[in-house]
């Protein structure tokens, strides 16, 4: 599907056209609320595994590097350097994007971020990297290692990944509008999306999962069934469904755990009165439904590729239609690792072995196919979606890629992140940012020994996490604070387990925790 | 994502390595009862009332409180796993719990039979894309590892759900008053006819009578109001009618168990009506029918005589049978069974295979498992008795070949397979079927510890399975040869050489289709071809008591070693507790109901005797929440 400018503009008017009211209407305060109310768009991709060295991963820092002293450290910075080979912008060994995509616009859109730590363990995960550290299994799988115990530390403290805070938040989502799905998730199956109404302290890991779509037509059901669905001729009867809830929560023998579920329901329930509520999207065309969704066919990457390359048209138009404003993207490595082996075989034979080469090749590709054919192409068609001042879809818009590991197999620190847009010059791009303190290396997690070999301190995903939710209009009342939990220890996003483990203090105190609560850097504008 | 992987182990080609070992405990052989989950905040402290039943020490208790578990144990049979701690706060259930995926289908699709008679098939049809959105239920244990755990225990809220359910609900409503011949079967004669002015009163009268069954409970004056208020206008039109089915198919009540709770025993029991669910959800996974209703409205229910012929009726039921095998299939792990035809495309496992037929599908393999189980249950046999049935059950043709029998017919006496290998349960093909070409001994192994015994395994330290990657082998290895490779030494060795690995090479007669070996070939991975030839051992130490260094021949010895252990019975009563009560684990109070039930289920009783304990029980008939303002 082309994307063309008429079709932003179309959909704004569109999202116009979903306000309840005109702004003559409004009061001055609901007036400045809503001319203030975020108009940002959020897309995460979590890989799974990880294991590619850094210097396959980032580019080289260059000699005319800036640098400047933050948290005890230098960090350094540098634009991001390119060159084209074979049809291909090639950033490094790793990060590579067709020319006719990956363009010199794009890549001044683009940020490589190297030196964001998970600064305790939490082996494998699926959702620790968007803020939901106790979804990592370390606390069962490493028993009553120091690994199982920090583990177990983290585990019993679940927070809502910031896709769903996102989607949460009055903030981000102050004018819901023609809003129909306030956050979708993309995979083949598995969870990266956990929210946790009321908050996750105390509450089971699980009971805060958000399943994915599982298919093109899945995802169009969710954001298009309006478009072509006849108008009925009689209002819903939501709003009885809604008392018959409300009335339920007056019996009395029900306990307040009953009512707190009850209510989270209840929540759910408004949720369809407040869609069934929408207008008739008429000022914005629904691409055709998908007859089909290109089969995953094991080993076979390319297919990884066509996947998850085939929800393309259906986000960005939902994008531009204000139907959505949070996509997240779940690279589940059951099946889909963009690899040669799939499941176990590329965790044993490929992210276990980042010190073989040949292992290292099929991790490198797998993660380049990643981009070059799923995140550059979308970021790339976002881009060419322009609104009448000449910005773009993706200027609104903050991509986030991370991945599970760092730069070897079960290694959390150094976990690479991309992003691109700049959520309407929230954050500078165009840049590679080292945030590593290179004169200090971190101790083994397992043995707690240090050498060359082990990675250097960098700054928490706290600090990236917190960072990225005030990019996008979120404030730290929505997220941070006693009232949220036990953040007040640091002010970052997501829980700080206490120092369990004597020999692992001394690895988690070797961060920075002072400025966890900081934005980012040389990146924040 | 490993733990998602697991969830889902069967069909895998996995590379056998330290992917289960115990870091630490490993010689711990009972699992430690676990957090109730997912209730959410640590549970105070309740004290237990004196004079109730069901509190030890209480006349009317079923049992006194047991010594709490002897360290050593007696010719190799297992100390008890529960004990009954007086002091124990009560059992605490999970809040508002939510209709399983299994049990709402259901639910819904008796409901429509009831309303609807002949026009069901059409109702139901003309709604199957709706009843297909309901969200699937996923096993969930205590680890959320998938290896084990129950659907009823996914106790996940979601929009989807949400949505689902309330777009079913309008469906179903259009769908039941689409005519005017339905409309009559829904709501009667009185409000399908011409004429109009009985209208209202019909329509409270089905609210009376059929509504107040969707709902599960009487309905109230209030009620009838309530309802009432989704129609528009007079006369009362179709699309009324439809209105009012949406907001009871949409109602709370439809979704949600709910039942009234105190804070302790003595306030806490649950009207008939909601017992009558309870029990109906717990035996057939559904809404009562009209006996167990009338029962209800009876009073009958709330007496000892008329509770028992109830669980009697329905556990003598088809829909109990159905109930069971999804019992059987958690605990089995029966979910994660594999496709044997799927791993065809790699050249050494279609080397294995050779020309044998394979099923096209689990079917056949389940199937003799659930034959067993049936068989089990319609002789009120014990679980032993499960435990060392070697008959084959199934009667697909492809599945009884790879037993080397003929299938069975379903009539006559099911035959046992040729040979002696064949111990019961644990060699049937569900138990020992990989989905790829190695036996996988270490997983075998880590099933049966964590599964069939319900032993605590932690997990391999990180990098233990980078350790088994490194393994040197020379690629003519035996999979009981590999497995030990990769475990012998290292942080692997202490327990994959007691806990895990002898378990599994008891089984080593089995090759990954599950049938019968003496010799292991071992093939290329890329050309198929054979590459070596291994003999077959069985031998092992499997220390089903970590107290028991007493050795087993194979798998037949093993099984009579876990049979004298009484371990399996214990398991099953921990597993059906759980799936009993929507559980993902025990806590202390839970003890004093699984103390009478273990030693009931240990000494023989049948199965049925053995699922009667738990819901006649008084724990069964009450429900306890943490607070109640």
């Amino acid at each position: 599907m082309k994307f063309s400018r008429r079709w932003f503009l179309r959909s704004a008017g569109h999202a116009a056209l979903a306000i309840p009211a005109l702004p003559s209407l409004l009061t001055p305060l609901e007036a400045r609320a809503q001319a203030a109310a975020s108009d940002k768009i959020f897309i995460g991709f979590m890989g799974a595994y990880g294991g590619c060295w850094a210097d396959k991963f980032f580019p080289a820092m260059g000699a005319a590097a800036a640098s400047r002293t933050y948290a005890g450290r230098t960090v350094r910075s540098q634009a991001l350097p390119s060159t084209q080979a074979n049809g291909e912008t090639v950033v490094s060994e790793v990060i590579r994007g067709r020319s006719t995509e990956l363009t010199p616009r794009l890549l001044g859109k683009m940020n490589l971020v190297q030196g964001i730590d998970l600064p305790f363990d939490v082996n494998h995960h699926s959702a620790a990297t968007f803020g939901n550290f106790a979804q990592g299994d370390a606390g069962v799988a490493g028993g009553d290692s120091p690994t199982g115990i920090s583990g177990r530390a983290i585990s019993a403290h679940p927070r809502a990944t910031i896709d769903q805070v996102l989607a949460n938040s009055a903030a981000f989502y102050g004018n819901l509008g023609s809003v129909v799905r306030r956050s979708v998730t993309i995979s083949t199956f598995g969870n990266l999306s956990y929210w946790y109404p009321g908050g996750g302290e105390g509450k089971a890991v699980n009971a805060g999962e958000i399943p994915p779509s599982m298919s093109l037509q899945q995802l169009w059901d969710l954001l298009f069934a309006g478009f072509t669905a006849p108008k009925p001729a009689r209002g819903p009867v939501v709003d009885l469904v809604l008392e018959d809830y409300k009335r339920l929560r007056t019996n009395p023998r029900l306990s307040k755990l009953d009512k707190a579920r009850l209510d989270e329901h209840v929540a759910r329930v408004a949720e369809i009165q407040r869609r069934l509520g929408l207008a008739t999207p008429t000022a914005c065309t629904a691409p055709a439904r998908p007859g089909a969704t290109p089969q995953v066919q094991g080993n076979n990457p390319q297919s990884h590729s066509d996947y998850y390359g085939a929800y393309k048209d259906i986000v960005v138009a939902a994008l531009s239609c204000g139907l959505t404003r949070v996509v997240s993207y779940l690279f589940q490595g059951w099946d889909t690792t963009f690899g040669t082996l799939i499941n176990d075989p590329f965790h044993q034979l490929v992210s276990h072995k980042t010190d073989e080469a040949a292992a290292q090749v099929d991790m490198d590709q797998s993660r380049t196919r990643m981009f070059r054919d799923v995140i550059v192409p979308l970021a790339s068609t976002l881009d060419s979606v322009t609104a009448a001042d000449g910005s773009s879809l993706l200027d609104r818009t903050l991509v986030y890629f991370t991945q599970e590991h760092g730069t070897y197999g079960h290694c959390q620190e150094n976990i690479p992140v991309v992003t691109f847009g700049s959520a309407r010059g929230a954050l500078k791009t165009g840049l590679h940012v080292d945030y590593r303190d290179l004169t200090r290396h971190l101790p083994q997690h397992y043995d707690g020994s240090v050498s060359a070999s082990t990675p250097y301190v960098g700054l928490t995903f706290h600090q990236m996490l917190g960072s990225m939710l005030q990019w996008l209009d979120v404030p730290k009342t929505q997220w941070g604070g006693p009232a949220n939990g036990a953040e007040s220890n640091h002010g970052g996003y997501g829980y700080r387990p206490p120092d369990v483990i004597p020999r692992q203090s001394n690895w988690r105190n070797a961060y920075e925790w002072a400025v966890a609560g900081e934005k980012l850097p040389i990146l924040s504008a | 994502m490993a733990q998602q992987q697991l969830a889902t182990l069967g069909g895998a080609r996995i590379v056998a390595g330290c992917v289960a070992a115990l870091w630490l405990g490993c010689t711990a052989d009972i699992e430690t009862p676990e957090p109730l989950s997912p209730v959410g905040p640590e549970q105070p402290s309740h004290p237990v009332v004196p004079g109730v039943p069901g509190t030890p020490g209480t006349p009317g208790s079923p049992t006194t409180p047991t010594t709490p578990n002897t360290p050593e144990p007696v010719n190799g049979v297992a100390p008890l796993r529960y004990a009954c701690d007086a002091n124990a706060s009560p059992l605490v259930d999970v809040p508002l719990r939510r209709l399983s995926h299994r049990q709402l289908v259901s639910s819904i699709t008796t409901a429509i039979a009831r309303l609807a008679g002949s026009e069901s098939s059409a109702v139901l049809a003309e709604s199957s894309t709706q009843l297909g959105a309901l969200p699937a239920d996923r096993f969930v244990s205590a680890a959320n590892k998938g290896r084990d755990g129950f659907e009823r225990a996914d106790q996940v809220l979601s929009q989807d759900q949400a949505d689902a359910q309330y777009a079913l609900a309008v469906k179903l409503g259009q769908a039941l008053t689409a005519s005017a011949a339905r409309r009559g079967k829904v709501f009667g004669a009185c409000l399908a006819d011409a004429d109009t002015s009985n209208d209202s009163a019909c329509l409270d009268t089905f609210l009376k009578t059929q509504g107040s069954r969707l709902l599960h409970r009487p309905f109230t004056a209030d009620d009838v109001t309530f309802y009432r208020r989704a129609l528009r206008g007079t006369p009362i039109s179709p699309e009324s009618l439809a209105d009012v089915l949406a907001v009871l198919f949409a109602s709370p009540e439809t979704f949600f168990v709910v039942e009234g709770a105190g804070t302790a025993p003595a306030t806490a029991s649950l009207t008939a009506y909601e017992l009558a669910a309870r029990l109906s959800l717990a035996l057939w996974d559904e809404l009562p029918d009209d006996a167990l209703w009338a029962a209800a409205g009876s009073g009958e229910l709330l007496t000892d005589t008329g509770y028992r012929a109830q669980v009697a009726r329905l556990l003598g039921d088809a829909r109990a049978k159905a109930t069971l095998h999804g019992f059987f299939t958690g605990w089995f792990q029966l979910q994660r069974t594999p496709k044997l035809t799927d791993s065809l495309t790699y050249a050494d496992y279609k080397a294995l295979v050779g020309t044998q037929a394979l099923p096209t599908s689990v079917d056949g393999v389940l199937d003799d498992v659930f034959g067993a189980v049936d068989a089990a249950v319609a002789g009120r046999a014990s679980l032993a008795a499960l435990l060392q049935d070697k008959a084959v059950y199934t009667r697909d043709a492809a599945t009884a070949g790879l037993y080397g029998v003929s299938p069975w017919d379903g009539v006559s006496t099911p035959q046992a397979p040729p040979g002696g290998g064949r111990a019961g349960l644990f060699t049937r093909l569900a138990f020992l079927t990989t989905g790829n070409v190695s036996s996988h001994p270490i997983l075998r192994g880590v099933r049966m510890r964590v599964g069939m015994l319900c032993d605590a395994l932690g997990e391999a330290p990180p990098n233990a399975a980078a350790q088994a990657a490194a393994t040197p082998l020379t690629g003519t290895e035996g999979d009981r040869a590999k497995a030990s490779a990769m475990t012998d030494s290292g942080g692997c060795a202490a327990c994959h050489r007691t806990s895990i690995n002898p378990l599994g090479f008891a089984f080593e007669g089995f090759d990954a289709l599950g049938r019968a070996r003496t010799s292991e070939k071992v093939f290329s991975p890329t050309t198929g071809a054979v590459v070596a030839e291994q003999s077959v051992d069985t031998r092992s130490t499997p220390y089903v008591l970590s107290s028991d260094g007493r050795p087993t021949a194979d798998a037949v010895e093993l099984t009579a070693r876990i049979a004298e252990s009484k371990k399996f019975e214990s398991c099953m009563v921990t597993q059906y507790f759980r799936f009993t009560f929507a559980r993902t684990g025990e806590v202390a109070s839970d003890q004093c109901l699984l103390s009478r039930v273990e030693p009931l289920a240990r000494g023989g009783a049948s199965i049925p005797e053995v699922l009667e304990a738990f819901v006649t029980a008084p724990e069964f008939k009450r429900r306890i929440a943490l607070e109640v303002p």
